[in-house]
């Protein structure tokens, strides 16, 4: 269970785990190459944020949801903690999350409802279930680990004027498809930010299930280079339902002590 | 006759009949241009299948369904009904149909994805309480193969009510798939897409289950499949109308020339609804039998009249052709006036319906009215060019012709008691009979069920019924609920309110079932008390409320609710299921409910329904609302027109008189059959008087031109039954037997719009035949006898006490 990192990914926060520097011009990358660098290209060392979710339904009705985060890698430099804070609508502010990634297990998922004055652990749940009532699932946000695809190198195209690789990911066994609910994504990697620029994911059936769009990718850390998308966009083609999170402040390499991935922490009103 | 129409008819239609033999060929290509065009248009034709055309758009119902569709969805939910014939669902094979199932119709491209609801669904989770809180996991992901996952699955069932009685039967034995599907609105192809389910759902039958099927899209796709067997009954009609014509006629010419401007008359009115871009839809699929039937109709009166004078001519020693030319100079004279004016009636009274608040009763107005005019320009033109054109009949044909037959010898009887002194028996009689038949308008009632216009052992009916057995119900009625505000739905007041009204809906006898997000949210409070069951209350916080929600989500999906409440939680529905398809009582729950309503709900919420059986009920209001108001304003109309031809206020009463008798006839047949008062009536309503109005007007018209002539009661009453009460016989036959072939249909909506036809022409033709011309002899109205009605009379009854001995 890989959840930290999945709300991380959603939430614009990422874990540094450092592969050696990267370059986006190696004419020579095989796609699994391209497809590890992207895996890694968006993580952080540590960084807070605000943002908001647009939720926006089948018939063009949105609703907003405005929360606040706070990211850490852990010492294993692989898991990270990550805190979450819901600030509107109003009838759901200062709900928190806590996730604590646990890579040999399961993670560790706490809810905070105001209403309930009461910190209570989450069931585990699966990578294809919804993330927190949006379109993206909790696989889409936390990378899979790059080694359950076999990764195959399509075409280059530009995916809104940036060059990109276009590589279709199929799993590698039924049970990795089982769980991710994916027969296969085609993922557009941007060549300069090595940021992926738009994913394809189709469901069991090879249908085209969503496409995820990103832009506004921005450098947070030079070196090695991190890049962060402040724009993300998910689209359900076969329930029209799309969700949209804007980062509207980020602020990389702040102080993240251990203290505050507490569960008293998210309890603070 | 009247001055007026002497006037008319010398000055207007001698000139204009001899204009348009000398003019012939001018004509006849003018005609073929006309309908080649209209033919043309006829490819701009639209056939609109939409279930909406049924149903009165402005009303409150109506229009809360409709709001309802938009929001929530749900206008072609299918309900596909899983029966193991041994032991429960709870068997691996019989879940394993339904996850096949399931995953069929997700492939379907018409279907809604996520509002395909089974076990199966990813959508479809049980709700579980634990130490911690809830656990939200889809209801079955695989298949449970061992006792163990069965038992699980079992237990998830169970934990969550708002899927008993819908998904699975309360015993366990059925289970079933609910899908909603996207259809075009105007033009939905239900017949296209029950083939697709039906092959899903085909390859799981065998000797260990039944599946039944339900739901609009196969109730359209049954309507469907019958409308369009429409022209084969077309087809039909026109050979039975032909053998009618034959048989007035007892001459090819006789029967091919009525049968050339019905079908000329259908083209143009269709042609006229392609250029008018009014669509055709199934009620209007028969209206060309109409069409066909009124045209032949008026065909017969002005070729009856032209064999007569032909014959009259010819006795007189004028050669063959001129005579033939006369007569049909002759006939247009006499029979043109009259078939203009009562052809007016007819078209203003169709039109008229196109002033009622449905849909598919307004495309019937357009269409007939339409066809009615096309009638009266064709028989005004083909006619008289036609028969100008062909050769004078032969001797022996005009004799065939005018030899006296059974209807003959029949009418001639009639005519001499009429005469002869039996009038008042005949009026007391005619009355008693109205009286008895009558008196069946208190059985009458009133329903537009549209699963009624199957037959019972229709595989549609028998579906219904199974699923109605095991399930909830199949029919629904729907409570929005709205809030003033954003979130408002959260407000535990407003969940109370919708929990009450629920509570009140599941006691009363019909409702099998009822779903609404409240019964969600009292199931997580319940789980995040440990599942223990005082819980299964709705929270006393909204912040509460929204916060549970919120957790949910966590590992729910964006759409989980949208069947239930919209995006922004101002609005929610209640899902009502009733076994019952009685309008009656629906309408009865509906005003008991709005008593739960006007206390359960905080002040600015409002409560308003719609769903199945409201938007019936709402056909039902109009129907008899608009019914009313619109019979009479056709007998108004009906009444000036006829006061205005025959300059007299009595005229207009005995034209309209028995379109009165007819209505309470026709009703009470109903009443008697147990037929309900539904749309087809709303339509036989308008033939009755625009057709019977014409019925009474040839025959008065002729009746007073014979007595002119003649100056004898005996003479005039003979030759006016002879000539058109014959013709109004050959009419009435005409349309009756035009749509007597729609009982060959298994669609009772065909049987019974037949049934209401032949009904509605007999009684018109019987009353203007025999009741209206004793009346006439019994009162003696002055704009027919003038002011010495004696005059005519007295010799003759004398002569007709004889000859009725």
């Amino acid at each position: 269970m890989r959840r930290p990192v999945l709300a991380a990914a959603l939430l614009g926060v990422s874990t540094l785990v450092a592969l050696g520097p990267q370059t986006a011009h190696s004419a020579e990358l095989s796609a699994h190459d391209i497809m590890e660098k992207n895996f890694f290209v968006s993580k952080i060392k540590s960084m807070k944020t605000e943002s908001t979710m647009v939720l926006i339904n089948d018939k063009g009705q949105q609703r907003e949801r405005k929360n606040s985060t706070l990211l850490k890698l852990q010492a294993n430099g692989i898991d990270s903690k990550l805190l979450v804070k819901f600030s509107t609508p109003a009838d759901i502010k200062g709900t928190g999350f806590l996730q604590v990634e646990h890579s040999d297990g399961d993670d560790d998922l706490w809810i905070y409802l105001p209403a309930l004055k009461k910190s209570r652990r989450l069931v585990a749940n699966n990578k294809k279930d919804s993330f927190v009532g949006t379109d993206f699932s909790y696989g889409d946000i936390s990378l899979p680990k790059v080694d359950l695809y076999r990764h195959a190198l399509l075409r280059s195209e530009a995916v809104d004027q940036h060059d990109s690789y276009v590589i279709e990911s199929v799993p590698i066994n039924d049970t990795v498809k089982s769980n991710s609910g994916y027969s296969k994504k085609i993922t557009w990697v941007r060549k300069d930010s090595l940021l992926e620029a738009k994913v394809e994911y189709y469901d069991l059936s090879g249908r085209l299930l969503k496409t995820q769009l990103t832009t506004d990718h921005k450098l947070v850390e030079p070196n090695p280079p991190r890049w962060f998308p402040l724009y993300r966009e998910m689209t359900n083609h076969q329930t029209g339902h799309k969700t949209i999170i804007r980062f509207d402040k980020i602020e990389p390499d702040v102080p993240a002590p251990d203290e505050q991935f507490t569960t008293r922490t998210i309890e603070r009103e | 006759m009247s001055n007026a129409a002497v006037e008319i008819e010398s000055h207007f239609f001698r000139p204009y009949a001899q204009w348009i033999i000398a003019h012939r060929l001018f004509v006849v290509i003018a005609i073929l241009g006309i309908t080649g065009f209209l033919m043309s248009r006829m490819g701009n034709l639209q056939m609109d299948t939409n279930p909406d055309l049924w149903a009165p758009q402005k009303h409150v119902y109506v229009e809360t369904t409709n709001l309802l569709d938009k929001i929530f969805g749900g206008k072609n939910y299918t309900v596909i009904g899983i029966v193991p014939r041994q032991g429960d669902i709870y068997q691996p094979q019989v879940l394993a149909k339904i996850k096949r199932i399931q995953d069929g119709i997700e492939q379907l491209p018409e279907a809604v994805r996520h509002n395909v609801l089974s076990f199966a669904a990813r959508k479809v989770k049980s709700i579980k309480g634990g130490a911690e809180g809830m656990e939200v996991r889809p209801m079955m992901e695989t298949v449970p193969q061992t006792p163990a996952e069965m038992e699980k699955l079992k237990a998830a069932v169970a934990s969550m009510p708002i899927y008993n009685n819908a998904l699975v039967s309360p015993d366990g034995k059925a289970a079933s798939v609910i899908a909603d599907f996207r259809q075009s609105e105007k033009t939905p192809n239900y017949i296209a897409l029950t083939e697709g389910l039906r092959k899903i759902v085909d390859r799981e039958r065998d000797d260990t289950v039944d599946i039944y099927l339900g739901g609009l899209p196969i109730v359209g796709a049954a309507a469907d499949a019958h409308f369009m067997k429409m022209p084969m009954f077309f087809g039909a009609a026109l050979l039975v109308i032909m053998l009618i014509q034959y048989w007035s006629f007892r001459s090819l010419q006789g029967m091919l020339l009525p049968i050339l401007t019905g079908i000329l008359s259908v083209i143009w009115s269709l042609g006229s609804m392609g250029l008018l871009g009014v669509h055709l839809d199934p009620l209007n699929t028969t209206t060309p039998i109409l069409i066909l039937a009124v045209a032949a109709g008026h065909a017969i009166q002005i070729l009856k009249r032209y064999y007569e004078e032909y014959g009259r001519l010819q006795a007189s020693g004028m050669n063959a052709r001129d005579a033939n030319r006369m007569a049909v100079v002759e006939s247009m004279v006499r029979v043109g006036p009259v078939m203009i004016v009562a052809g007016l009636i007819a078209v203003i009274t169709f039109f008229s319906l196109a002033g009622t608040g449905i849909p598919m009763v307004q495309h019937f107005g357009v269409f007939a009215g339409c066809g009615v005019l096309a009638t009266m320009v064709l028989e005004m033109t083909v006619i008289p060019v036609v028969r100008s054109l062909l050769r004078p009949p032969k001797i022996r044909e005009a004799e065939r012709e005018r030899a006296a037959g059974i209807l003959d010898k029949f009418l001639l009887g009639v005519a001499n008691n009429l005469v002869g002194g039996r009038a008042p028996w005949i009026v007391g009689g005619g009355l008693a009979l109205l009286a008895l038949v009558g008196a069946g308008t208190t059985f009458l009632h009133v329903d537009n069920n549209f699963k009624l216009y199957h037959k019972p052992m229709s595989q549609l009916r028998v579906d219904d019924r199974a699923l109605n057995k095991r399930f909830g119900g199949t029919n629904s009625i729907q409570f929005l609920i709205q809030t003033p505000e954003q979130d408002g739905i959260k407000d535990p007041k407003v969940l109370q309110g919708m929990a009450k009204l629920q509570t009140f809906l599941e006691s009363q006898a019909d409702v099998g079932k009822t779903q609404s997000l409240v019964d969600l949210i009292k199931r997580m409070n319940q789980a995040m008390h440990a599942d223990d069951k005082a819980f299964y209350s709705v929270p006393e916080s909204r912040e509460l409320v929204a916060q549970y929600l919120f957790l949910y989500s966590t590992s729910g999906d964006p759409q989980d609710f949208d069947s239930f409440v919209d995006n922004d939680y101002q609005r929610a529905t209640i899902w009502a299921y009733l076994k019952n398809d009685s309008t009656a009582s629906a309408d009865a729950l509906a005003h008991r409910a709005q008593a739960v309503i006007d206390q359960s709900f905080p002040p600015g919420v409002t409560v308003q329904m719609g769903g199945s059986l409201p938007q019936v009920i709402a056909l039902n209001d109009v129907i008899v609302r608009d019914k009313f108001r619109n019979m009479a304003q056709m007998a108004l109309v009906v009444f000036v027109l006829g006061a205005i031809v025959f300059r007299s206020l009595v005229g207009g009463l005995f034209v309209v008189i028995p379109l009165f008798a007819v209505i309470i006839a026709n009703f009470g047949l109903m009443g008697w059959l147990h037929t309900p008062l539904d749309i087809t009536a709303m339509t036989t309503a308008a033939m009755a008087i625009g057709i019977g109005a014409d019925y009474e007007i040839y025959l008065l018209f002729r009746f007073r031109e014979e007595l002119a002539r003649s100056g004898s009661v005996l003479s005039a009453t003979q030759n006016s039954l002879l000539t058109s009460g014959k013709a109004i016989l050959f009419v009435a036959l005409s349309i009756i037997g035009g749509y007597a072939v729609l009982q060959v249909s298994d669609f009772a909506f065909y049987n019974q719009l037949s049934n209401m036809v032949t009904a509605t022409m007999a009684v018109s033709a019987l009353f203007a035949l025999f009741f209206l011309r004793a009346i006439m002899m019994m009162f003696k109205p002055r704009f027919i006898f003038g002011d010495r009605p004696e005059a005519y009379f007295a010799p003759a009854a004398a002569v007709a006490a004889g000859a009725g001995k």
